[in-house]
């Protein structure tokens, strides 16, 4: 009687036979066509995985296309246009009916729509309408359900999206997520709170005194306390943060929004840390004095100039020629006749330059005298298609 | 002894070629778990929106050697100056060409020559001139005109001699780089926990592909055989090996 395989049997059998085919050979031989073999096998898995996401990623670029389509134009007509609609009329124009909803990947793509039409747009949006464009499509609750029961990806997704439609989620969504141990997850829900709450948003910063900023992290905080200036908020002074962060680039981020929000009160204990042991904080205390005209440091920088590292030294001349005290031409003058790196020597020169009336005419002077690599510094600075981009 | 000989040859090539699909198979799924991480958290319309109005988006120069490329240069360097970031500059290097490249570029650029105060940060071979253009519309443009040094390389530093961003891309003046390019070279330096001292990116052939105005607007593969399995082999390289 014939003996019928079935089921785990095939395994077994195969395995076998495998194993007694190579049975003579060396036992390094036999690992590697073991280890070579689970290869095949995964490599069929990864292979079979890849086609089928291929398929899906052809199947939702079409149905990312049949959003686009239907919705793109009567969107952005809706979103440029000046005068308000409720939500009604929103919803004739769109041909979308307010009582029935997308499904989760339609909403997605819409997202995308949504984005889409407001980069173009700019500053032209019609905000009003855009609210009312998110009420018609119920966004508001997709991205609670994209954040409450989404992949990690797709939370992250919606909560960057957030920010990019002006959209709106409740606080405890939120909440739930800000001290998510995923970083990424993390830090998208913390600037998604620090965009939407009007509560202490900025609390995190009082709370994680230890907590580490990437430069992405910094110009995404940058332009959630620009938004909310622009809505209207008070923007909080940063000097506390400065004296509680722990990480040094942290610190030199606070003092270096001091300057971009032009925070005048905060330059006096500013000027009083100058001499940080830290050189890029010192650094950036400098670009800050410098940048918010503030006089007073000008008799400091000159003082440390002598012992700091080159590109200190660039951003002291830069600072001081900034102040324009009137004092500080002597000091470009010398700065430039000592220095012996090329790059502080064209900056030195520039600034005498672009001192007013008695630099320019002390750049003429020491043009005059100039002879071989000198000469050819002035000839640079002189020259009006130099230092442009 | 010729026992001896075949039976090592014979172990050897198979060892040899065990361990390259073993290699293989597992770059692969180290690069399948990467770009499966990089895919969730890199959002191009969002990092756009941070990064063009941003005072911490560093400044990118752009390097592209040029030698002998008079058929193609002002096309290549039309589509360079069509990059989408807000800050950057397009350095071409004249690498001692014998044609006419450097000629089309001062007329098609309306170039002249500036008395640049080159630095030189890396020895190269010696620069005969830097030249600007005139129309503000070119104001991102500098070209230098040096001597061929026997490399790319050699080019190269010229450029990043002549670069005044602190952050610089080295490619082929023939190559076409996506128009987001730059944001999306600058963000893993931006965004790594680690300090970050160089990024690659993928490279493709455009055989096949639809290029409209300096870019790609369609991607598809080369239709004949052999640039098909060049086509195959970057994709793995740069796909599996590189990434993994």
């Amino acid at each position: 009687m014939d003996e019928i395989l079935s089921g785990f049997d095939y395994l077994t059998y195969y395995f076998y036979l495998l194993y007694y085919k190579f049975i003579g050979y060396p036992i390094v031989v036999r690992i590697c066509i073991a280890v070579v073999t689970l290869c095949v096998v995964f490599y069929l898995f990864l292979a079979l995985y890849l086609a089928y996401g291929i398929y899906r990623r052809q199947r939702e670029k079409k149905l990312g296309q049949r959003i686009f389509d239907r919705f793109y134009e009567p969107l952005k007509e809706v979103l440029g246009d000046r005068e308000n609609h409720p939500v009604g009329e929103i919803a004739q124009k769109v041909r979308h009916d307010v009582k029935k909803s997308l499904k989760r990947q339609e909403m997605r793509f819409l997202v995308q729509v949504l984005i889409k039409i407001k980069s173009e747009l700019g500053e032209k949006v019609n905000n009003y309408n855009m609210q009312n464009v998110q009420g018609v499509f119920k966004v508001g609750s997709f991205f609670e359900r994209e954040i409450q029961f989404g992949r990690p990806r797709q939370k992250i997704q919606a909560l960057l999206s957030i920010q990019s439609v002006n959209g709106y989620v409740s606080e405890a969504v939120l909440v739930r997520f800000l001290y998510n141990r995923r970083l990424e997850l993390r830090n998208a829900a913390r600037f998604a709170y620090m965009w939407l709450s009007q509560s202490n948003p900025f609390r995190f910063f009082d709370e994680d005194t230890t907590m580490k900023l990437s430069r992405w992290n910094m110009a995404e905080i940058h332009m959630i306390l620009m938004h909310r200036q622009k809505m209207g908020f008070v923007v909080p002074s940063f000097l506390k943060w400065v004296n509680s962060s722990v990480e040094d680039n942290v610190k030199a981020f606070f003092v270096s929004e001091i300057k971009l929000f032009d925070q005048r009160d905060n330059c006096p204990p500013l000027l009083e840390m100058i001499n940080t042991k830290t050189w890029p904080l010192r650094n950036e205390i400098v670009r800050t004095l410098g940048g918010m005209d503030y006089i007073e440091a000008e008799p400091k920088l000159v003082e440390i100039y002598d012992v700091q590292p080159e590109y200190i030294k660039q951003n002291i001349l830069t600072a001081v020629a900034g102040l324009r005290s009137g004092r500080g031409l002597g000091f470009l003058h010398e700065a430039f006749e000592r220095a012996d790196d090329q790059a502080t020597k064209l900056r030195a020169l520039t600034y005498i330059r672009d001192y007013g009336e008695q630099g320019r005419e002390l750049f003429g002077q020491l043009d005059d005298m100039a002879e071989g690599p000198a000469a050819q510094l002035f000839a640079h600075v002189k020259h009006p298609l130099t230092n442009q981009a | 002894m010729k026992e001896i000989v075949f039976d090592f040859f014979n172990y050897f090539v198979f060892f040899y070629t065990s361990l390259m699909a073993i290699t293989f198979i597992v770059m692969m799924f180290l690069s399948f778990t990467s770009l499966k991480l990089r895919r969730s958290y890199y959002d191009d319309n969002y990092v756009r929106k941070v990064l063009s109005e941003s005072p911490y988006t560093p400044g990118v120069s752009v390097i592209a050697p040029a030698y002998n490329e008079e058929k193609t240069i002002i096309d290549n360097v039309d589509s360079m100056l069509g990059l989408d970031y807000p800050i950057f500059e397009v350095v071409i290097v004249n690498d001692g060409s014998k044609d006419s490249t450097l000629d089309k570029l001062i007329e098609h650029y309306e170039l002249v020559e500036v008395p640049f105060a080159y630095i030189e940060r890396i020895k190269t071979q010696p620069f005969r001139r830097v030249l600007k253009s005139q129309n503000p519309e070119y104001r991102r443009l500098i070209v230098v005109d040096k001597e061929n040094g026997g490399t790319k390389a050699d080019a190269s530093n010229a450029g990043i001699n002549a670069a005044q961003y602190p952050y610089f891309i080295c490619t082929d003046v023939d190559c076409i780089l996506r128009r987001d390019a730059l944001y999306r070279c600058i963000w893993p330096v931006l965004s790594s926990s680690k300090h970050v001292i160089a990024v690659s990116g993928t490279m493709r052939m455009a055989n096949g592909c639809r290029i409209k105005d300096g870019q790609v607007v369609e991607v598809r593969p080369p239709h004949t055989p052999i640039p098909l399995f060049q086509n195959l082999e970057y994709m793995r390289s740069y796909l599996v090996g590189k990434m993994g």
